[in-house]
């Protein structure tokens, strides 16, 4: 079972999300940016402020971790989710499953008039 | 030989928004901002037509994470021009950057604000607490001097007050679009 600890960085705004889903994998500043365009479409287009400002937060809230890449520019720092990041990433998931689940329904009979 | 301009001019904390539609005027009249030192800005003629966007951002950094706080805006095409205090000036080219504005939600930019209104809370706290050891000495034994210190002490802690409570309806108004 997951704690209350977790829960309670729920729920996440749109840019973080999308930023601990980059985070699966290594990935450095630019690289997230470049990510989370393609992954939502160009509809999300993360600004460095917004960007910096999260992975400073998350890394003080330890849900991610800077990493050592071998031969990675110094100024480029690398990231990942920490277990607690990952526990985090899945406990949003599940909640918003269960939110489209539950509106599934009427949001299809919407449509159908 | 650079034409160059120095231009001082007095910002407050409150006044961040002022201070870029400022510096974006100067950039349209061909002077970019080089540099910020204390209340004196530093501005190079330049022939360049491209739209130029200032954005202020306000974030305390540790020397080991400013490298990486000032790759990350300039992968995202906005360049580093200076910084006063915890303030740092951002040049981006409208052609370059992909959105006008260096944070995309609202949330984060309250963040920003947050931050503000920490640092102006802890000021306050620092001031009332370093008056309380002069500023209720007996009136007999003051000088003119001492009065007018005191006044200007006052002045002091009420712009920080006036701050608190401005950088406080930034972050209410922006808590209202969300």
């Amino acid at each position: 079972m997951f704690t209350k600890k977790e829960k309670d960085y729920l729920p996440l705004t749109e840019s973080t999300f999308y930023i601990i889903l980059s985070l699966v994998e290594p990935m450095h500043g630019y690289g997230i940016m470049q990510n989370v365009e393609e992954m939502s479409n160009g509809t999300v287009k993360l600004g460095p402020g917004t960007l910096y400002g999260a992975l400073n937060k998350l890394e003080k809230e330890k849900l991610i971790i800077k990493v050592h890449i071998e031969q990675a520019e110094e100024r480029r720092k690398y990231y990942e989710l920490t277990d607690l990041g990952r526990n985090v990433l899945k406990l949003e998931f599940e909640r918003l499953s269960r939110l489209v689940n539950a509106s599934r329904g009427t949001i299809e009979k919407l449509e159908g008039r | 030989m650079e034409e160059t301009k120095k231009v001082t001019k007095v910002f407050f904390a409150w006044q961040d928004e002022k201070e870029e539609n400022w510096l974006n005027d100067m950039a349209s009249k061909g002077w970019m901002l080089k540099g910020v030192n204390k209340l004196t800005y530093t501005f190079i003629k330049s022939d360049i037509h491209d739209p130029i966007i200032y954005k202020l951002d306000y974030r305390s950094t540790r020397n080991d994470d400013f490298e990486e706080y000032k790759g990350i805006f300039e992968d995202a095409g906005w360049e580093h021009v200076g910084m006063f205090g915890d303030w740092h000036y951002f040049k981006g080219k409208s052609s370059c950057v992909g959105q006008e504005d260096i944070y995309s939600d609202s949330s984060s930019k309250i963040e920003k604000y947050k931050n503000l209104l920490y640092r102006l809370i802890i000021g306050l706290i620092c001031m009332v607490i370093i008056s309380l050891s002069f500023m209720f000495k007996s009136i007999e034994s003051l000088s003119f001097l001492f009065i007018l210190f005191r006044i200007i002490y006052l002045v002091f802690i009420g712009l920080i007050c006036y701050s608190i409570y401005k950088t406080y309806g930034k972050i209410q108004s922006l808590n209202k679009s969300l």
